[in-house]
């Protein structure tokens, strides 16, 4: 989420419209997005069946028991504060997509760690490459 | 390293409901019928 807020108007410039998904519940986003004045949608996945479609897996144990990851979580912890991460899962894993007018992925992006994110100007570049005369 | 099923470029974007702010159901296909192309990020959690 921090990137997203820092990139946030690089993402609106490149005519992308930007749509985040959460696995917390609905009641957690309305809170959040109270507190946080954000400029796009919040989406909850509560049940995941979204994040599943979309191949994004969890931590395994080796992910789970290292400390980079313990680092990465407690750093997420201490923005979002205790009282959103009560819902939250941490091992749940993200993923990044840009798609068409016409349903095609542009940009795939499936996170395999914690901190596994992708640039965004790798996001940008494939935008570019879409000709929006309808989409594929 | 890949997973052999991991989603690929090309490939029609997978459908799934989700919810809104306010509890009602939304379907991720209305959300890429657009003018714009549709950047979708899953996140882990909030933060």
């Amino acid at each position: 989420m921090a990137q997203l807020r820092q990139d946030y108007d690089r993402i609106v410039a490149a005519n992308l419209k930007l749509v985040v998904i959460t696995p917390h519940p609905y009641a957690a986003v309305t809170v959040y997005k109270a507190e946080h004045n954000l400029s796009y949608p919040i989406l909850s996945d509560n049940r995941r069946k979204g994040y599943r479609r979309y191949g994004l897996g969890r931590l395994n144990v080796l992910h789970e028991i290292n400390p980079l990851t313990w680092l990465h979580n407690l750093s997420s912890l201490r923005q979002q504060g205790i009282a959103h991460s009560t819902d939250a899962d941490m091992a749940q894993l993200g993923g990044v997509f840009v798609i068409d007018n016409g349903g095609t992925l542009r940009f795939v992006h499936v996170a395999h760690d914690a901190a596994d994110n992708p640039p965004t100007n790798a996001i940008i570049k494939a935008t570019q490459e879409i000709s929006y005369t309808g989409g594929s | 390293m890949a997973d052999k099923n991991e989603l690929q470029v090309g490939q029609p974007a997978p459908d799934a409901t989700v919810q809104d702010a306010d509890g009602n159901d939304i379907q991720l296909s209305s959300l890429w019928r657009g003018d714009q192309p549709l950047l979708l990020v899953f996140i882990r959690h909030f933060g």
